[in-house]
């Protein structure tokens, strides 16, 4: 009885697994090249910004305003970034790396965000989103995170900023501390006012007066839900 | 902690084995692709002219047909039987009548009466399809017995490729042909149709690698000397064709396989009758294979070292893979039902970027294995000179494995728990093959 076929069968077949691993490792280092470059770009957008700011005398705050390219490509890369953290595992380090950067960045444009608030007195209302990806540590945080989907869609004056609560980032934890966000899971904290756990889109309306009174704009103006790009935790 | 980490670690096993399941099937199905180039002449087209036979010596066959209310098909099986290219004064065709209730006997009686020197009918109270066989094996003639399935029709040539075959290779025992689906009309039909072209290629396989483990009940040759050494048939779990095949092998027989001999068979239509069919094939299987377990060895060659354990591997590995993605698919559906039921429906969520096109290691492999199907199918697809509708070959690669794993986990829940047996008469007062 000769071997021949068996050996040259498990050759072949190993052949054809390495490469199917071979082109995924392709795909996902392609993906991953995206997003760090997403994320220089992004850097640039939010160094351009504070530059803007810096120079606030010789600008205008509508200026300041139009100028701003980072809502969009923010909520793309974090689209994509929980993507890859599907594909991958949230503890990918390659995908841990990422979300440290956009963290940092999200907390940069927040920060930015809140000073042309209070210069200008304009600009979308931030909204903070802190979840966790730990398994058991958080049922409800993909619900939420489909809420929110919905909540941004519906009232594109929102920028909804979602922030991994384990994530290891020493600015994270600051963060977490000037705002006092503690456990439980998912936390949402929005002008001032903290809520736990699960909450409905409508409850979101009833809980959060501005979100209130952009409803009752959007339905004075008889308008559908104006939409956007959805934007993910 | 502790729960996050058992959690993992099960993930982690789940996926592992999973894809052990998927290098299995693959590791299979690339063994038997090589075999078929490397032993077959090169993935040679059979030829379609009937062999050479030196009409002065063309030993006599007797063609049994056991039927069990087979109304419907039988006078189309009696009129191929007749319709052979083989000598008609060298053959006769008995047809046993299991103790039908419908029509059966009286057609078949009414084509005796036509054709008295070649037909002749033997009618018996219904004992299951073995003793049908065994009542004609009694009244046969023939140095040679084939046996024909009520409902399946051979092609004109069929008979004459498969004497041809035997006389040239006196050790073989039996001969079995290629199998293609007559007419087929519904989905699950042209389903089947392309999976009867992947076991062409297979059966070629197992042949070339002498480990046919079936003398396939719709139209198979024997030696008459063969049955005669090995004993008459059993009730082998109501899978009496394989039961045949394995007891062939144990005693030393060869089982040629000629692609070049089709046979038309009829299929079930629907679901029900489908997997009623499977199971009693999967269940005769698991349970001649524990009656037949010395073969398990290397005495029996490929047989025994591959062959035979790669059909118990293949079930469980199947049945393993099977459950893998019907839980992700099913956690996929939930979760995007959820999805939609929280953020609404937006084209947003399915928007077109490269980016999020669902390459990973699974999707990869599983793709690895879909390409090995097809080139299977394609080998069979090649020595059966069939050809398949597009639906049958998109349904058995998409289809397929969500199916089959239904009559496979029946057929191993009644071997392991719940021990009943599958009944041939039923399944045939139901539905037809």
């Amino acid at each position: 009885m000769s071997l021949r076929p068996y050996i040259a069968a498990f050759l072949i077949t190993s052949a054809m697994f390495l490469a199917a691993f071979g082109v995924n490792y392709l795909f996902d280092k392609k993906r991953l090249s995206v997003l760090q470059g997403m994320e220089e770009r992004l850097a640039l957008d939010i160094l351009s910004l504070e530059t803007q700011f810096d120079l606030f005398d010789a600008v205008s705050c509508n200026q300041l305003e139009e100028n701003n390219p980072i809502t969009a490509e923010l909520s793309e890369l974090g689209t994509k970034l929980a993507f890859m953290e599907g594909e991958l595992g949230a503890d990918d380090p390659r995908v841990v790396q990422l979300k440290k950067t956009y963290t940092l960045l999200s907390i940069k444009d927040l920060i930015l965000l809140q000073r042309v608030k209070k210069r200008c007195n304009v600009g979308p209302i931030p909204l903070l989103y802190f979840y966790s990806n730990k398994p058991g540590a958080c049922p409800d945080c993909q619900r939420q995170g489909y809420v929110l989907t919905r909540l941004a869609r519906a009232f594109p004056e929102v920028r909804i900023y979602s922030f991994d609560y384990d994530l290891p980032l020493s600015a994270l934890q600051t963060l977490k501390a000037i705002m006092k966000t503690s456990p439980p899971l998912p936390v949402l904290q929005m002008e001032g006012r903290m809520l736990h756990g699960f909450h409905s889109f409508d409850d979101l309306i009833r809980q959060f007066p501005s979100l209130e009174r952009l409803q009752e704009k959007h339905s004075s103006s008889s308008q559908p839900y104006p939409t956007t790009t959805p934007r993910k935790r | 902690m502790l729960l996050r980490y058992s959690v993992e670690m099960m993930q982690e096993v789940a996926q592992a084995l999973a894809y052990g399941a998927l290098f299995w099937l693959v590791y299979s199905g690339v063994l038997f692709l090589i075999v078929l180039f490397e032993r077959d002449e090169g993935g040679r087209t059979p030829s379609s002219q009937t062999p050479p036979l030196r009409r002065s010596r063309l030993p006599f066959v007797s063609i049994l047909i056991p039927a069990y209310n087979e109304e419907a098909t039988i006078a189309a099986t009696l009129e191929a039987a007749l319709a052979q290219t083989y000598p008609a004064s060298r053959f006769e065709v008995i047809v046993i009548d299991d103790g039908s209730t419908d029509q059966t006997a009286a057609i078949a009686q009414r084509y005796a009466e036509r054709h008295p020197q070649r037909i002749r009918v033997i009618q018996k109270p219904n004992g299951g399809k073995h003793t049908a066989l065994n009542a004609g094996l009694a009244m046969a003639r023939g140095t040679y017995i084939a046996t024909l399935d009520a409902d399946s029709q051979p092609e004109p040539d069929a008979l004459a490729h498969l004497v041809a075959a035997m006389e040239t290779s006196p050790q073989a025992g039996a001969a079995t042909p290629a199998m293609v689906v007559r007419s087929p009309h519904t989905l699950l039909q042209h389903l089947q149709s392309a999976e009867y072209l992947v076991s062409v290629a297979l059966r070629r396989a197992y042949a070339l690698l002498d480990a046919q483990y079936v003398t396939p009940g719709p139209f198979s040759l024997f030696r008459r000397a063969a049955l005669d050494a090995v004993g008459p048939y059993r009730s082998a779990h109501n899978t009496e064709d394989l039961e045949m095949a394995l007891r062939l092998q144990r005693n030393g027989w060869l089982i040629l396989n000629v692609p070049e001999a089709r046979v038309h068979t009829t299929v079930p239509a629907s679901l029900r009758p489908l997997l009623r069919q499977r199971v009693r094939w999967s269940y005769g299987f698991l349970r001649n294979v524990v009656d037949y377990r010395d073969l398990l060895s290397s005495r029996y060659g490929h047989l025994g070292v591959f062959v035979l354990p790669n059909m118990l591997v293949g079930l469980a590995g199947a049945l393993y893979a099977f459950g893998y993605f019907a839980s992700h698919l099913f956690q996929s559906i939930v979760e995007w039902g959820v999805r939609i039921w929280y953020s609404g429906w937006s084209w947003g969520i399915a928007k077109l970027d490269w980016f999020f096109v669902p390459l990973n290691e699974l999707t990869g492999l599983s793709l690895t294995t879909i390409a090995v199907a097809i080139l299977l199918f394609l080998q069979g697809k090649r020595l059966a000179r069939a050809s398949v509708s597009p639906v049958g070959l998109l349904s058995y690669l998409f289809l397929y494995g969500f199916i089959a794993p239904l009559w496979l986990a029946r057929a191993l829940w009644r071997v392991c728990v719940v021990r009943s047996p599958t009944s041939w008469q039923k399944e045939r007062s139901v539905a037809r093959y």
